[in-house]
């Protein structure tokens, strides 16, 4: 199945697209500086994007497969599968690669992983993020995760 | 012996910013294999570096692993920063503390641990 790829989202501080406002300056006080990690905002995108409606899982195919052995063993954590991200001082870039449920429209649930993902990473992070990037690896079909039936007895 | 031997500042410091941390039940201290911690006579505080700065102050780093569900991170922050200066001004020290940097190393469940690759 081919990709359906999103265009690029550019969200400014008064988009009023969930952002929380704009930030040009780092996440730094009079009183001390804070970093935030790049994992952190994995983990951030990942569960928010999975928490929108149609959004069956995240991740593409090869790399779902060799997510769940490695989750079984416990070199992988499932909340960051799918998710990549590129973090300045004050700014932040995501890209996501997602299943989403047959029959759900692509652009609906893309435009809404975008802004939920933008209020999230802003609210919790502090930091502005200025790309989510959406890649829509598969669709799920219902009845995927069956076994099939075997043709002799 | 004395017990309890008078400890420096840089040291009483440290010990208010372990203090605000155990506090936070939406953050741990990172556990980072020696990387971030603060010798403290014969015991070690995991997460925080104390050190003096040329000015006379003490910096301090917090080297922090967040809790799920994710809390807005910045106001969780200067909330530590806050009971650290109100710990430091009750001890007269307040004077003495410099910047307060802070490092949010990852997000996990509470009971994942605090280790960082």
């Amino acid at each position: 199945m081919s990709d359906f790829q999103n265009e690029k989202s550019e969200t400014g501080g008064d988009s009023g697209s969930g952002s929380t406002g704009s930030r040009s300056e780092p996440l730094e006080s009079e009183r001390g500086r804070t970093t935030i990690a790049d994992g952190v905002v994995t983990k951030v995108a990942g569960i928010s994007a999975a928490e929108v409606p149609g959004v069956h899982e995240l991740g593409a195919g090869a790399a779902r497969a060799v997510g769940a052995v490695t989750q079984k063993v416990g070199l992988m954590d499932s909340r960051t599968q799918g998710v990549s991200v590129e973090v300045g001082e004050a700014e932040a870039a995501v890209d996501l690669t997602v299943v989403i449920d047959y029959g759900e429209s692509i652009p609906e649930v893309s435009e809404e992983i975008r802004q939920q993902v933008i209020k999230r990473v802003e609210g919790i992070t502090g930091l502005r993020v200025v790309e989510v990037n959406i890649s829509v690896n598969d669709l799920y079909f219902p009845g995927d995760d069956e076994p099939e039936d075997s043709r002799v007895a | 012996m004395d017990p309890h031997p008078p400890i420096s500042s840089r040291i009483a410091i440290a010990r208010f910013a372990e203090q605000a941390v155990a506090a936070d039940t939406g953050v741990s201290p990172t556990e980072g294999g020696g990387r971030w911690l603060t010798r403290d006579g014969e015991r070690t505080i995991p997460g925080i570096v104390a050190t003096a700065s040329g000015d006379g102050r003490v910096e301090v780093g917090l080297h922090l692993i967040a809790h799920l569900p994710p809390r807005p991170l910045e106001q969780q922050v200067e909330n530590l920063r806050s009971e650290i200066l109100a710990s430091a001004r009750q001890a007269r020290l307040a004077e003495g503390l410099g910047r307060i940097d802070v490092t949010i190393h990852d997000l996990r469940e509470a009971d994942e641990g605090g280790g960082v690759a």
